[in-house]
């Protein structure tokens, strides 16, 4: 008792007035210290305060919107994107230990690059660069060591736990046909801007919406999900359906491999397409190219020749002319024509007419176009006058673009009258003076076979996504020559096809096939070449009921002799159209009679 | 000295006050944290989780298209499919108008095709 007493005496003595005013006023000032400060951050500096905090915790995240992917007619993927992995380092944090050595000659292995160079990727590096305020410098704290990685392989890099090696996610393109559908289908580059063919043309389409939100992170930089404020969805790029059919595609693809090993052309073209809706099926055209792997192919290859190539169409051009001549009813079909003599008087001036390849005598017009005789077209030619020669032409679309839905196409050359020399007017009808695009001849043949309507050129079908769909229906642009005429030029270029025509090697066993060869010969230097041609055969079947219409171009075959039309692109035409029927279950000329007879029997 | 006992607790009291207001303050705030962060974790996790099927789906689609790829198919076709060696397929009907098909034991030969009565009618 006595010991407690003196112990709170001298705790007493300790506390002295003085002391606990001291201490009560030091307590008090740090409650009053931390009360002032939360009243001035508070109440006094809010706004501020809270500018401090949204910019130290508030995030904004861009959210990627995914390019939508094309397909073909029958929905197989052409272009699709596909999440992969960028792998990268950050020297900074490279730790030099054995165990992390160790882990890097293994990372090595993974993906397969060499251990020295991997070792040179993750030394540290300091950048010096200039800015306004001044010289900087800055370390380097990420750089790229691998692409493309897949993720089980990711998984497998993060299993070494190298602690330096992280990867990023990102999105890359890819193209599982390959080089099947290239132009067609086109590519983006490595940042995902649309080069060439679809992708260009569709990128408004595909690119989709890129989205955002707002949210806030924590102390370690990660985000709190759940304090996202504002939040706007990105919307995924809409994907395109293409008309092309991938087993066509590929048919034709076939079909210019073998004109390749066999006449190694400098390029060759092949396409496919439906003349009642004016749809393409196939386009291939070589030199080809893998889209996976663009950047290892020469610009040559990227173009697409179908459409940016343009050559003298030759014979195939003598359709326009004929068809333009018996519209007109300026001839018969019947009325002959003398293709022995080699001038002619037109506007008070005597013109020589162009040399047949063999000589004729007198042919009809039937005979013209089945022997193909450059006389016999100047005559009807110069019967129908330069202006009706030039608007059919132009009606036939010679001249202008096709408006196909591809990016890169060129227009082709046909002079307006005023700007023609005084031989034009027999040299064009032969397809000299002329310059057009394969599709352009493709498109003449169709109209022919779609009745004489031009048919406005489609190689997308339809955008759509989840919720929405575009349709892109065929559309009808103008009738270029009565269904009277159509019917009966196509009779005649059956002729072509049959037996004493230019294009006999073009039939297609069951099928009355109409058609047309061309052989032009190039102009190198200025003039015509004796030497380099460029063969091509347009056509369609059947005849009767038009269902497909096959162009084939190739430039420069190198073979024995001239690269006729009839040679080298009329039996490809012949293989591929035999093809076609077979998967489009297209019936024969045999097979349709009879299920006439059956009916009307019924 | 009573009155200086008094000043002892006072002084305790603000003490304990202080500690225990910044004690309670920092336990409640780091108690929050901790839920935020357990919180934003869920969310993340289930958001990783669907952004990994999704991301499968993509690459499964991706491949899937490659192998179907027409000219995949054909190399396929070329290496792992036994190639016909003849000309024609004839199908015959087992059991037609009471023929039999015979098999021989080496399955290697060809199959035959008889009946009694075929011989005697034109078919077709």
């Amino acid at each position: 008792m006595k010991r407690r007493t003196r112990k709170s005496a001298s705790y007493a003595a300790f506390i002295s007035r003085g002391r606990f005013l001291f201490v009560a006023a030091v307590l008090c000032t740090v409650f009053a210290a931390v009360f002032c400060r939360l009243y001035v951050l508070h109440i006094v500096k809010e706004k501020w305060s809270e500018q401090i905090i949204s910019k130290a915790r508030n995030r904004f995240d861009k959210i990627d919107a995914r390019r939508g992917d094309i397909v073909d007619s029958r929905g197989n993927l052409l272009a699709t994107s596909r999440p992969v992995i960028e792998l990268g380092v950050d020297p900074e944090r490279m730790e030099n230990t054995p165990e992390e050595r160790e882990a890097l000659q293994k990372l090595a292995a993974i993906i397969e690059m060499p251990y020295p160079e991997l070792l040179k990727k993750c030394e540290s590096e300091t950048l010096v660069y200039e800015d306004e305020d001044g010289t900087q410098m800055r370390k380097v704290r990420w750089r790229k060591i691998a692409e493309n990685i897949d993720d089980p392989t990711y998984e497998r890099i993060r299993g070494l736990k190298i602690k330096a090696i992280y990867g990023n996610r990102k999105y890359v393109r890819v193209y599982p046909a390959g080089a099947l559908t290239s132009h067609a289908v086109g590519f983006v580059n490595k940042e995902f801007v649309a080069q060439m063919g679809a992708e260009k043309k569709c990128d408004y389409y595909l690119r989709g919406q890129d989205g955002w939100r707002e949210t806030e992170r924590d102390g370690r930089r990660r985000e709190a999900a759940q304090f996202r404020t504002r939040e706007v969805e990105p919307k995924d790029g809409m994907n395109v359906e293409m008309t092309i059919d991938i087993i066509i595609q590929e048919m034709a693809q076939r079909e210019l491999k073998d004109i390749v090993e066999k006449y190694d052309p400098d390029s060759a073209t092949i396409i496919v397409g439906e003349p009642s809706t004016g749809y393409l099926l196939a386009m291939a055209s070589y030199p080809n190219f893998d889209p996976n792997n663009y950047n290892k192919y020469p610009q040559d290859a990227l173009r697409n020749r179908a459409i940016c190539d343009q050559f003298e169409p030759g014979s195939t051009f003598k359709c326009v002319p004929v068809a333009a001549a018996l519209n007109e009813s300026i001839v018969g079909e019947n009325d002959s024509f003398d293709c022995k003599s080699s001038s002619i008087s037109y506007k008070g001036r005597i013109l020589r007419l162009p040399k047949d390849s063999h000589p004729h005598d007198h042919l009809t017009v039937r005979e013209i176009t089945q022997k193909s005789s450059n006389r016999g077209v100047a005559q009807l030619a110069v019967l129908m006058g330069e202006n009706m020669l030039y608007k059919y032409a132009r009606a036939f679309g010679y001249g202008s673009k096709t408006g196909i839905g591809l990016a890169g196409e060129i227009n082709g050359t046909l002079h307006e009258v005023k700007d023609w020399d005084g031989l034009t007017i027999t040299r064009l009808p032969m397809g000299h003076a002329v310059a057009a695009t394969p599709i352009q001849g493709h498109c003449a043949m169709r109209t022919i076979a779609n009745q004489g309507i031009y048919m406005r050129r489609r190689i997308k079908k339809r955008v759509y996504d989840a919720e929405s769909s575009i349709n892109f229906p065929p559309v009808a642009e103008r009738r270029v020559i009565s269904t009277k005429t159509a019917t009966l030029l196509g009779d005649i270029l059956c002729d072509v096809v049959g037996e004493g025509g230019t294009a006999r090697r073009a039939e297609i066993p069951g099928y009355r096939v109409a058609g047309k060869t061309g052989t032009s010969q190039k102009i190198i230097n200025g003039r015509y070449s004796n030497t380099k041609h460029v063969g091509s055969m347009t056509g369609f079947f059947p005849a009767q009921r038009p269902r497909v219409v096959i162009t084939v171009v190739v430039d420069n075959p190198k073979m024995k002799g001239i690269g006729y039309g009839g040679v080298v692109a009329a039996p490809v035409f012949s293989r591929i159209g035999a093809q076609v029927a077979n998967y489009l279950g297209i019936q024969t000329d045999g097979d349709f009679e009879k299920m006439i007879a059956w009916r009307q029997s019924r | 000295m009573k009155i200086r006992n008094r000043q002892i607790a006072v002084l305790f009291g603000l003490l304990a006050t202080l500690a225990l207001s910044i004690g309670l303050g920092g336990f409640s705030l780091a108690m929050l944290r901790q839920q935020k962060a357990d919180i934003a974790s869920r969310i993340k996790s289930c958001e990783v989780q669907i952004e990994n099927i999704r991301r499968l789906n993509e690459n499964l689609n991706a491949q899937i298209a490659a192998a179907q790829n027409p000219q995949a198919l054909r190399a396929m076709a070329k290496t792992a499919l036994a190639q016909p060696e003849f000309g024609a397929v004839v199908w015959a009907y087992e059991k037609f108008d009471n023929a039999v098909v015979e098999r021989p034991r080496d399955e290697k030969v060809l199959i035959s095709f008889k009946s009694d009565r075929l011989a005697n009618r034109n078919i077709r």
